[in-house]
């Protein structure tokens, strides 16, 4: 296995500001699935592969709205460590993607474990606010947003390493179906996640007709759009 | 720059980390109490500061997009000296904005944007993503500086302020974007994945691999609609699920 120093470090700074933007800083997107692990894709240079994995955790993380979760999960960095682990061989993709799963689940115990930290903190506070002291109640609110962007950064960089060494142990260990079927779980994920999108998206609105009126527009759109340019679609 | 001026700036940028304090007893509070402090400073000396934290003391939560709203309601409302009131209004008032602000980002404007970077991405390269992530960042910033001044100018009269605010047009508008991109992304998917796939998958046709896999989606939708499937187990069904296939087509 092979450490090399730089892209663990950009993986740790991407996965520390995704992840203080997911539950911390600004909810800006950046924290998306989709935006995240496209960017980690870029960054590791496999900008093709990664949107394809991120296209798949985005469909897979869309089953759940993330408002009153009673299980977090941590789908940022789970996008975000896939292109940092995988390798040129389409099988890794896959199980990067398995990957993925895991870290999901272990960044939101992560989580999970701030906002107690949080709870226990904001509790302690009673009388700093009997006292009016502001600086105190300052301190720990500033003390817990750093919490969650190192949280972003050591699960990011945690599950890089666990991955690299999974993978080195399981490489010479994958036999020939075996690396097939991984390839098939990564090339297959997005169309497989598409209607658990559909059914999220077609469930939001006050009108389900109207919203597929909508949805067979831009599937048209797209259509006409795909038959107008042989070349929409790039080879990535 | 006035005193109010160089608060509401300083409150504008703490209203960046509302939920970063959050937690299962009192939620936002804490962030929102931090948001609130450069007023506090400005309006009150030392020991009025205990009491007044006090009254607002307790659980709080709301859409972190909306929330600078209450932070410019009670300023105005504490300056205006209908201090007692405020309390039980904000708690009122953040479950309404709550609610409203929820359909808006989560299953609006979040959805179609990231979809959006999506169908971009999948077309253009990585890079795409950046642009819908660019103009989300922007909009939501300025969304912060509006509600925080709506608040504090409209605060006497919110419940009219509220009322003709066009959210539910602009949540149905978002949805409806995001409903056009589904479909969109859902063509572009089954137009991208053959390239993909084309020469990986033994003698049997692209499309019996994209019919079967979108088939499983959606037992796994409804499965997972029905909460009798975590998220995170989807992948791992479908290694159990593709290498039956494989074994059966390949």
């Amino acid at each position: 296995m092979e450490l090399d120093f730089l892209p663990l470090l950009i993986a740790a700074t991407l996965g520390a500001l995704a992840g203080g933007d997911r539950t911390a800083f600004g909810q800006t997107l950046l924290a998306h699935p989709i935006v995240a692990g496209s960017l980690a894709g870029w960054c590791a240079g496999a900008s093709g592969p990664g949107v394809w994995l991120a296209l798949g955790i985005t469909c897979i993380a869309a089953a759940r709205v993330p408002v009153g979760e009673a299980r977090v999960r941590d789908w940022t960095s789970a996008a975000i460590v896939g292109p940092f682990v995988a390798g040129e061989a389409a099988w890794t993709w896959g199980f990067a993607l398995l990957l993925a799963s895991v870290v999901a689940s272990a960044g939101g115990r992560a989580i999970e474990a701030v906002r107690e930290l949080a709870r226990r903190r904001d509790l302690r506070l009673e009388a700093a606010v009997d006292a009016g002291d502001l600086r105190a109640l300052e301190r720990t609110h500033t003390g817990l947003v750093v919490a969650h962007f190192v949280r972003g950064g050591l699960v990011t960089l945690a599950a890089v390493l666990v991955g690299r060494a999974c993978l080195a142990w399981i490489s010479p260990r994958v036999d020939p179906a075996t690396g097939q079927i991984l390839a098939f779980i990564w090339w297959l994920t997005p169309a497989m996640g598409l209607p658990i999108l559909l059914r999220f998206q077609l469930s939001v609105g006050s009108s389900t007709r109207n919203l597929l009126k909508w949805l067979a527009g831009g599937a048209v759109t797209a259509t006409l759009a795909w038959q107008l340019s042989e070349r929409l679609v790039a080879p990535i | 720059m006035t005193t109010r001026r160089r608060s509401a700036t300083a409150s504008w940028w703490r209203l960046w980390t509302i939920q970063g304090s959050w937690n299962r007893q009192n939620m936002q509070n804490l962030a929102w109490l931090v948001a609130v402090s450069p007023w506090l400073r400005d309006r009150t000396t030392g020991e009025q500061r205990g009491p007044w934290l006090r009254r607002y003391r307790g659980f709080f939560n709301t859409n972190p997009y909306l929330a600078p709203l209450l932070v410019g309601f009670v300023q105005r409302f504490e300056d205006e000296g209908r201090a007692t009131a405020a309390p039980a209004l904000v708690t009122g008032l953040s479950r309404t904005l709550g609610s409203l602000g929820d359909g808006l980002t989560w299953t609006g404007a979040r959805p179609a944007f990231a979809l959006v970077a999506a169908i971009g991405a999948v077309i253009l390269g990585a890079w795409f993503v950046l642009i819908p992530w660019l103009i989300f960042l922007v909009a939501q910033g300025w969304t912060r500086s509006w509600a925080l001044r709506v608040g504090y100018d409209r605060a006497l009269d919110i419940g009219a302020a509220l009322a003709s605010l066009p959210i539910h047009r602009v949540t149905a508008a978002f949805q409806a974007a995001a409903a056009a991109a589904v479909g969109a992304l859902i063509v572009t998917v089954m137009v991208a994945a053959p390239d993909r796939l084309s020469g990986a998958v033994g003698e049997k046709p692209i499309w019996v691999w994209l019919v079967g896999s979108v088939a499983v989606g959606i037992v796994v939708a409804e499965l997972a609609s029905r909460r009798r499937l975590d998220p995170t187990w989807i992948p791992w069904s479908a290694a159990v699920g593709l290498s039956l296939a494989y074994r059966l087509l390949a």
